[in-house]
């Protein structure tokens, strides 16, 4: 069997990092049942720009422009298994923890968290791959 | 019934983010693939981390990953990709040697990569598996 491999972006193309700043790959993948969504940094929905601020603002930027990614393809945060959290400084993580428990307060995903320097000063990077299959 | 599912844990002390009330899973199934959030090194008795050394966190963690895929129905065999982040690249060869036992054959694909690690731990570890034992 061949599985169906497809591209996917946000309905909003200020958030199209990848196509707006050329990079060579996609906001997210589609393979069989499954989407792999790039890591993604606080980037401001209405002028397409970095929003530096505080962790909780930069979270909260990220988890929102990531539901409206999966929600401009049909999907949904719910349907999230698995992210992989970058924070720039662990000092932060109880404030993330505190966003993420907004956009995540029932059945949560497993997640894993780590530190890691971050570019252009961010302070927070997020992945994550969703099951869209049936049921 | 949805195909994405938390998996229920036989040992209530592994479930590290209940623990520390963390907004997360331990394990979540989705379809035939179970993803296992990333795990430090938490003693299977006292649910308390198990701080120690890059060897002795590595056995922990692997220890505990198995009980957890066999709660979901897997095991370690059936393993396809797994991430390992170490305090320090130095310490890759202790933590390869604390490993290799876990994965006797047909290893799955696997990252390495230096990073911190909350608490002060040394070896974090999380995986994606394929349903069946």
């Amino acid at each position: 069997m061949r599985l169906t491999r497809t591209v996917h972006a946000p309905s909003n193309p200020m958030l199209n990092v990848s196509a707006r700043q050329a990079r060579p790959h996609s906001p997210c993948v589609r393979a069989g049942d499954y989407v792999f969504v790039s890591g993604m940094v606080p980037v401001s929905p209405e002028t397409g720009e970095r929003t530096q601020g505080p962790i909780a603002d930069q979270v909260e930027t990220v988890l929102a422009n990531m539901q409206h990614l999966l929600e401009s393809n049909g999907w949904s945060l719910d349907q999230i298994v698995r992210l992989n959290i970058t924070l720039a400084d662990l000092l932060h993580a109880d404030d993330m923890w505190r966003v993420f428990r907004k956009f995540f307060p029932d059945n949560p995903p497993a997640a894993t968290l780590i530190g890691m320097q971050l570019s252009f000063g961010n302070l927070v990077e997020i992945e994550c791959t969703a099951y869209v299959g049936e049921g | 019934m949805s195909n994405r599912n938390t998996v229920a844990l036989s040992n209530a002390a592994l479930d590290c983010p209940k623990t520390f009330g963390l907004p997360h899973a331990t394990a979540v199934r989705a379809g035939n693939l179970i993803y296992v959030s990333g795990l430090i090194a938490i003693d299977p008795v006292t649910g308390e981390r198990a701080h120690g050394t890059t060897v002795s966190e590595t056995t922990t963690i692997l220890s505990n990953m198995a009980k957890i895929l066999e709660d979901a129905g897997s095991s370690l065999g059936q393993v396809v990709k797994i991430t390992v982040w170490l305090h320090s690249m130095l310490e890759q060869e202790d933590m390869a040697g604390a490993y290799k036992p876990f994965f006797p054959e047909a290893p799955p694909a696997r990252t390495v990569c230096g990073a911190r690690i909350n608490y002060g731990m040394k070896v974090q570890i999380d995986c994606i598996a394929v349903s069946g034992a």
